[in-house]
């Protein structure tokens, strides 16, 4: 990961360039410094919408066809939404990168908002949500983000509610694709089978000319100091089991304490790397899993955090074995935090972790897709760090760190806690499984 | 192009307890992937469903050499991972390690895998959570539309039929020795495969296969028992189960499609991919989906395996919308049954199966996947260099012909959702 090519264009675009010779493949990626954190109140999920109908088409790839391009290709493609930002992606024999670069050029500057089609993309997008809606862990996530914060636009939903689902306007979409989609918004990122030089030559050639675009109207909503325990208890159908969600306010990416609350996630419950939706590869034998699903309370648990542009959560969920009560699951997570406040992590433990980091960072290796992805987010984020030298970071954290981070963060005054209880379902009142 | 995988690059050993080993060098990534098989899922389940899961399921809580957590703090102290899980045709099991650690993580998989011990505790506690995940499973839309699916496609006893959770009863009866039992009689070396990729010498790899999977003893032939033939129903099997606090309805619609080895099998994959995969989800996609805005999700999927595993489409739409949706997807089965496939569909079809091949297989996690199906399906190590020669051989007429497979007059068709006004 040292050999990353980085430059910025005349137009403001940040160009990220790698080459990886393992396949004959590459990838090409665009992130827009837009997601839900730049959605002003009843406006939520508009820049995933807006993702959705960059698929939709332009004047020179009409609808339908964008796809069908890709796919005799021989590629593939997609985009996500998240709070931070917007993203773009495309993966292809290294022959026909250029074809990705000039789709994204295209689409960043011409996508058609036609009203019918809009009109379709509303119902598609609230059926999106109402998929997520059939999971109660979808319900108490939202419950619990909207209560952590008060002021911050990270309360709300990247989906969006559902009644701002029903009002957005295709003007207001159009609107906010051509406030944020521009070159000085945006990060482009390529990692492939190909000569860094010859690509960023090509990134220049196609996406140089395009006018940069004024800047973003800023986020000015800064999250006051949590005053005190905030708590939800969501009882309803749809669920079998009780589910327990816990969220810690912690610093933005960036901040020195980042590596040391990377070591305790991985303390907790293994440890995960900082590419969005990497999973680790173990973690059971993470304190979390010892105490929750060995102790027979939990079937599954987790903890997590997104490393972001503003100060943000870092989350505890547990999923209760049939019968157990959400109050037992937060209870056993509360005698491991108080143990972290307490005692020192000891040595053996602190060097599984770090050597989980360290492999973990090999494993980036393994394809163009993931590489491209760590890349982009690092500096979507303004993470001002290559994944490389986070490890060093990471394997420099001490147990006193450790404490230390546990003791200014894991603090009840900082938390939320969130309580799913099922209701009405047919497992009320079902027997305990004994074990 | 260079094929992704050549049988060249490819070193294919049968060690002498059955056990077919398969090395594919992946330089300079650091690591290694290892991807396997045992044939040994619910196929043996017989007429206790969550059997073969439940064993499988503890294969990773203990073995004669370690406890279930002494098992876990290795893997964690070498960044290793590995993971077990429990089809309905097989266990499978995948994992990853620096290369350095090749031998800890292939002793650990081998170990898992040939000498389990199925302690008490253990047991009880995967009890525990696979009945709460059965439980979870059984309030769930998709879930549950899969699960009422099969029991109406599928005729009694056959594995395809089986609830993929395990039936609660019997998960609460199984005993430990019971999973001894399953685990002596069918986790065999002669059932089962091991793929590694990565950065490790060829010869060196096979080498630590044979040590670590040398110890598993053989125990002789190995067969599919048969099942009774699954038949498309005469009529419309319909089937609605109403779920409390859901937004979404979940459907599935569809019959058993055919097994991975059958001949026509290209052909009726190929009819699928333009049914309800190509693109934004095929012809059942760019109506429900593009065309109507019904639906998130709408697509085809043909699960052919060993077995005739389900060639179904599956939808989450508005319950309000649902039979608009039903009947824009039989719509969309018969003008594609009726018409056939453009010309230009069919050409895009067949170039993106061929030229996605690189990108399918970019990482060693991919390329140990795709060499462990080609060993369970003897597709031949030159399978993926062949490959193009046998999409280009289809013809039109077979892909018509396939489609027409799938059963207008008679299917099954799940659906699992919140409860429905008027």
């Amino acid at each position: 990961m040292h050999d990353v090519h980085a430059t910025t264009l005349s137009n403001g675009l940040k160009v990220l360039i790698q080459e990886s010779h393992a396949a004959p493949v590459a990838t090409f990626w665009v992130w827009y410094r837009v997601g839900s954190r730049n959605e002003p109140s009843g406006y939520t999920g508009i820049s995933h919408w807006v993702e959705h109908m960059l698929f939709k088409g332009t004047p020179a790839h009409p609808s339908g066809t964008l796809t069908r391009l890709i796919d005799r290709l021989g590629g593939r493609w997609n985009a996500f939404t998240w709070k931070d930002y917007t993203v773009y992606f495309e993966v292809m024999p290294v022959e026909h990168i250029g074809v990705a670069v000039r789709l994204e050029a295209d689409r960043m500057q011409n996508t058609v908002f036609d009203p019918e089609v809009v009109a379709g993309e509303r119902t598609v997008i609230i059926s999106e949500r109402e998929g997520a809606e059939n999971y109660p862990a979808y319900y108490l996530r939202e419950e619990v983000e909207a209560l952590a914060f008060k002021a911050h636009p990270y309360r709300q939903p990247v989906i969006g509610w559902k009644g701002d689902l029903r009002a957005i306007t295709r003007d207001d979409l159009y609107r906010h694709y051509r406030t944020y989609y521009h070159p000085s918004n945006a990060i482009a990122v390529a990692v492939g089978d190909f000569d860094a030089g010859q690509t960023a030559a090509l990134i220049e050639e196609v996406l140089g000319p395009v006018p940069p675009g004024d800047p973003v109207p800023a986020v000015r909503a800064e999250e006051p100091e949590q005053e005190g325990e905030r708590r939800v208890v969501l009882r309803r159908p749809g669920g079998a089991t009780a589910l327990l969600q816990m969220a810690f306010h912690v610093p933005r990416a960036g901040h020195p304490d980042l590596p040391a609350l990377l070591v305790l996630d991985g303390i907790l419950s293994g440890f995960k790397g900082v590419v969005p939706f990497d999973g680790g590869t173990g973690g059971r034998s993470s304190r979390l899993y010892r105490a929750l699903v060995d102790g027979g309370l939990a079937t599954e648990v987790g903890t997590g955090l997104t490393p972001s542009i503003d100060p943000t959560l870092f989350r505890i969920g547990a999923t209760a074995r049939s019968g157990v009560e959400a109050g037992a699951l937060e209870a056993a997570v509360n005698r491991e935090i108080a143990r972290l406040h307490d005692e020192p992590a000891d040595t053996a433990e602190l060097a599984r972790v770090k050597r989980q980091a360290q492999a973990q960072f090999v494993y980036l290796r393994d394809g163009v897709f993931r590489r491209a992805m760590a890349l982009g987010m690092f500096e979507a984020v303004d993470w001002q760090e290559t994944p490389h030298n986070l490890i060093e970071s990471v394997v420099g954290v001490s147990a006193a760190d450790v404490t230390r981070v546990a003791r200014t963060y894991l603090s009840d005054r900082r938390r939320t806690v969130g309580h799913y209880l099922p209701e009405d379902g047919p497992e009320d009142g079902a027997p305990e499984v004994v074990s | 192009m260079n094929s992704p995988i050549a049988a060249g690059q490819v070193k294919r050993t049968v060690l002498p307890n059955g056990l077919t080993c398969l090395v594919r060098p992946s330089p300079d990534s650091g690591a290694v992937a290892i991807h396997g098989f045992v044939k040994a899922g619910a196929i043996f389940d017989r007429d206790r469903p969550g059997l073969a899961r439940f064993t499988a399921s503890t294969l990773m809580r203990g073995t004669a050499r370690r406890s279930g957590p002494q098992l876990a703090e290795d893997l964690d102290a070498i960044g290793a991972g590995l993971a077990v899980a429990s089809g309905l045709e097989t266990v499978v099991f995948s994992g990853r390690a620096l290369s350095d650690d090749a031998a800890a993580l292939l002793d650990a998989t081998a170990e898992v895998l040939a000498e389990p011990s199925f302690p008490d505790d253990e047991v009880e506690r995967v009890r525990g959570e696979l009945i709460t995940s059965a439980r979870v499973n059984s309030l769930d839309t998709r879930h549950t539309s899969e699960r009422v699916f099969r029991r109406l496609a599928y005729p009694a006893g056959h594995p395809h039929g089986h609830n993929p959770d395990g039936d609660e009863a019997v998960l609460a009866s199984l005993t430990p020795d019971d999973l001894r039992a399953f685990h002596a009689e069918h986790l065999r070396p002669e059932a089962a495969a091991v793929v590694v990729v990565g950065d490790v010498d060829p010869s060196r790899a096979t080498d630590l296969v044979a040590a670590s999977f040398g110890r598993w003893p053989a125990r002789g032939g190995w067969a599919i028992p048969g099942f009774p033939a699954p038949r498309a129903p005469s009529g419309i099997l319909r089937e609605e189960s109403v779920l409390p606090g859901k937004s979404q309805a979940d459907l599935v619609l569809g019959t058993h499609g055919i097994a991975r080895t059958d001949p026509d099998y290209y052909a009726v994959m190929l009819a699928n991919l333009l049914l309800g995969q190509l693109g934004m989800m095929g012809r059942i996609g760019e109506n429900v989906r593009e065309r109507q805005g019904m639906a998130y999700y709408a697509y085809s999927d043909l699960r052919a395996g060993l077995l005739a595993g389900p060639w179904w489409v599956r939808a989450g739409v508005h319950p309000s919308n649902l039979e608009r949706a039903i009947a824009a997807i039989t719509h969309e089965i018969e003008l594609l049954q009726r018409d056939g496939p453009t010309d230009d569909e069919l050409a895009d079809a067949r170039t993106y199966l061929v030229g996605s091949l690189a990108v399918r297989l970019e990482t060693n996690q991919g390329i140990a996947q795709t060499l462990a199906d080609i060993e369970l399906f003897a597709l031949g190590l030159d399978y993926i260099e062949r490959y193009p020669e046998i999409i280009g051989g289809v013809s039109r007429e077979a892909i018509v012909e396939a489609i027409r497979r799938f059963p207008t007059e008679g299917y099954a068709l799940a659906i699992a959702g919140p409860q429905r006004e008027g």
